[in-house]
């Protein structure tokens, strides 16, 4: 399990960042402000800390220097958007900066990265009896290897990380497909179809009335 | 050209001029003297050798032989320098000795000529007299060599070309000294304008005792001084200016920026997955609460933005009048918060803009129950003192931190973010009272005690045809 630190002064922002992570299968811990993410930081062992910069007691940049020491790798998010604060970001040693307002997507994509970069991503998604190697994109079903296409994959690796959540053809279209959805409904239908087959998840990925679809895990 | 240079060849050449035109306007009229000096002592001594004849011939009257005659009459009259000749002829063409040519000297006339006798630099004067006797023209001539004054006069001028030669050369050297005493104070005015425009703002120009002296370099210098001094003050100021107008914007975007990011991540949410009924209704409160936020931001800021740019007009207000509205205004306040209120307010006349007043003392008072717990008061106070008139508005609450009061007023700053935020705070309230208080001429004192209280209070200008004493009519 990856533990993620997030130190946000804003609750709704701390909140929305948790979720997020949490869905995606992160174990996220946040902290109002330096002085509690530095206890935390001596506490428990991290992955990875996201900092907010303006934050009350003790402020993003100083509380960088002390969480390097811990070897944890940090990305900044902030509202300081400007060149020269970027700069001074990725120069004090941080992984990546993240300005607000941001996708909560873009915002795992660039976790994912610098996961990635310190060989701590998750590597493997396992769901029930379906196992996913992320980084070969492999997928295997009960032990065996099942070849899908591009977007199968992507749509199935959507469906798990997002169990039992039911979701919109529009988002299902948008994250699989990276285009904006102009109401064309049959790729979605189409594509979950053939997925369904390949996979015998005919039981398992339910159509979602005047939604879209949903994986319901086996064990409940 | 450089100045030096320019004002240096301008006076040398003027000097040059007027020398030669001075020394050749006197010569000449010396030369001129000379030369109508040796005519008139020929002229002179022509009229007398004519004179002499006339009466020698009285005296000694002939008929014949005119050459021997007038050899006899020109042994009595051989003068050094002037060589006489008499002869008989035409007298519509006589030639003298040395080759003048006269025409028509009549009977009883006298005629002179200035020449040259054939080579140059032989320069004669000669005057002829005919005299009729003996029932002739009897010619008197009378010539002088006159070029030895042409040499001395040569002679002259070419001591007075190495005089001038000496002055011009001295006056040069004197001339050059003094322009260069003058350009170089000016040469300084030059180079540190130049250091200034290139952005050392802190140079200027030093004049040495001589420099000084020069009553115009030394004005010149001490207005450059001055106008370097404005100068700089003038761009401190703007960079400060420019600094707090950066600040704000920071200040400004980071809180726009945390409310949209809370909007968009949230609503994003609603959109992709479908939620259960309480996380939909909880994320939804959220995106409300900051929208909310967002709005009293853009109002406060469009109030701050408009206060810069308009004039307001004060005008006099009774504070009983002010009381009544305020009490109004703030009827919501106590069942909001839970704090009563109370008001003190002396009976008085003020200079205000009342609606921008109002909001000031509103603003105070939200700010004071704010701070208080349930079942606290806050309490606006006005009386003279000074001549002025005092506005405290007063509370009982939580307090400021001493090192954070200053602060307090700047645009978005908030001592405790989370429970401002909670209370819809947008930081700029202090800000816009700051502003608003300014308008009137006066400005916010605050003193506060953690956890015992906070005061703020402002002076207003008091109305002329208000009485000094006033009845002290308390208002509860």
């Amino acid at each position: 399990m990856i533990n993620i630190l997030v130190a946000e002064d804003e609750f709704y922002i701390s909140n929305l960042i948790k979720i997020s992570l949490t869905q995606a299968g992160y174990n996220c811990i946040t902290a109002e402000d330096g002085e509690e993410a530095l206890k935390l930081v001596e506490k428990e062992d991290f992955d990875l800390a996201l900092l907010d910069i303006m934050m009350p007691k003790i402020n993003g940049y100083e509380l960088l220097e002390f969480i390097r020491a811990y070897k944890i790798p940090v990305i900044f998010i902030t509202a300081k958007s400007s060149v020269s604060d970027k700069v001074k970001g990725l120069k004090q040693g941080a992984e990546d900066y993240i300005t607000k307002p941001f996708d909560t997507s873009e915002l795992l994509a660039r976790v994912e990265v610098v996961l990635r970069r310190f060989n701590k991503n998750i590597s493997t998604l396992i769901v029930d009896d379906i196992e996913i190697d992320l980084n070969s994109r492999t997928v295997k079903k009960n032990g065996v290897v099942i070849s899908l296409t591009l977007k199968e994959y992507e749509l199935l690796v959507l469906f798990l990380r997002n169990k039992n959540i039911a979701l919109y053809r529009e988002t299902i279209y948008e994250r699989v497909w990276h285009e904006n959805f102009m109401g064309d409904t049959r790729t979605v239908d189409l594509h979950v179809q053939r997925l369904r087959k390949k996979m015998h998840l005919e039981n398992r990925i339910v159509s979602v009335y005047k939604v879209g679809y949903r994986y319901e895990e086996l064990k409940r | 050209m450089k100045l030096k240079w320019r004002i240096f060849l301008v006076t040398y050449l003027v000097l040059i001029v007027a020398y030669g035109i001075f020394t050749s306007v006197i010569m000449s009229s010396w030369l001129d003297s000379m030369k109508s000096a040796e005519v008139n002592s020929v002229i002179q001594q022509n009229t007398n050798t004519a004179k002499l004849f006339h009466a020698y011939y009285l005296v000694n009257p002939t008929t014949s032989d005119f050459d021997s005659y007038f050899e006899k009459f020109k042994s009595f009259t051989n003068f050094n320098d002037m060589y006489t000749e008499l002869s008989t002829g035409d007298k519509y063409l006589y030639v003298s000795f040395y080759g003048a040519e006269f025409s028509g000297i009549m009977s009883n006339t006298q005629q002179v000529a200035v020449y040259n006798a054939g080579t140059p630099n032989q320069i004669y004067v000669t005057a002829v007299t005919n005299i009729s006797e003996m029932g002739q023209n009897i010619f008197i001539e009378t010539t002088k060599y006159i070029s030895p004054i042409f040499t001395e006069y040569s002679n002259h001028v070419k001591k007075i070309q190495i005089w001038s030669a000496a002055i011009l050369a001295v006056s040069t050297v004197f001339i050059l000294i003094t322009v260069h005493f003058i350009s170089k104070p000016l040469n300084k005015l030059t180079s540190l304008s130049a250091k200034i425009a290139k952005g050392d703002i802190t140079e200027r120009i030093k004049l040495n005792r001589f420099e000084k002296s020069i009553k115009e370099i030394d004005m010149l210098a001490d207005s450059f001084n001055n106008m370097a001094e404005c100068n700089e003050k003038y761009i401190s100021q703007l960079k400060e200016e420019y600094k707090k107008q950066e600040e704000f914007t920071g200040s400004f975007t980071h809180e726009l920026k945390t409310p949209l990011t809370t909007i968009i991540g949230y609503s994003d949410l609603l959109r992709t997955y479908d939620l259960p009924q309480n996380e939909r209704r909880m994320y939804a409160e959220y995106i409300y609460k900051e929208g909310k936020r967002l709005e009293s931001l853009s109002i406060h800021l469009l109030n701050l933005l408009v206060m810069n740019n308009q004039s307001f007009t004060l005008s006099e207000v009774k504070t009983e009048v002010l009381a009544y509205d305020l009490k109004s205004a703030t009827a919501f306040l106590p069942q909001k918060y839970g704090v009563s209120l109370d008001f003190y307010l002396e009976k008085d006349s003020v200079i205000c803009e009342p609606s921008l007043l109002k909001t000031l003392i509103i603003n105070l008072m939200d700010n004071g129950c704010k701070a208080s717990e349930k079942g606290s008061r806050v309490t606006v106070v006005g009386k003279r003192e000074q001549g002025f008139y005092v506005i405290q508005v007063i509370d009982h609450g939580m307090g400021i931190p001493e090192d954070e009061i200053k602060k307090i007023t700047e645009p978005f700053y908030m001592v405790d973010k989370s429970r401002a935020r909670k209370q819809g705070g947008t930081g700029l309230g202090l800000a816009l009272c700051s502003k608003i208080a300014l308008i009137h001429g006066t400005s916010l004192e605050i003193t506060s005690q953690l956890g015992k209280g906070t005061t703020v209070s402002f002076k207003l200008k008091r109305a002329e045809t208000s009485n000094e004493t006033g009845a002290k009519n308390d208002e509860a």
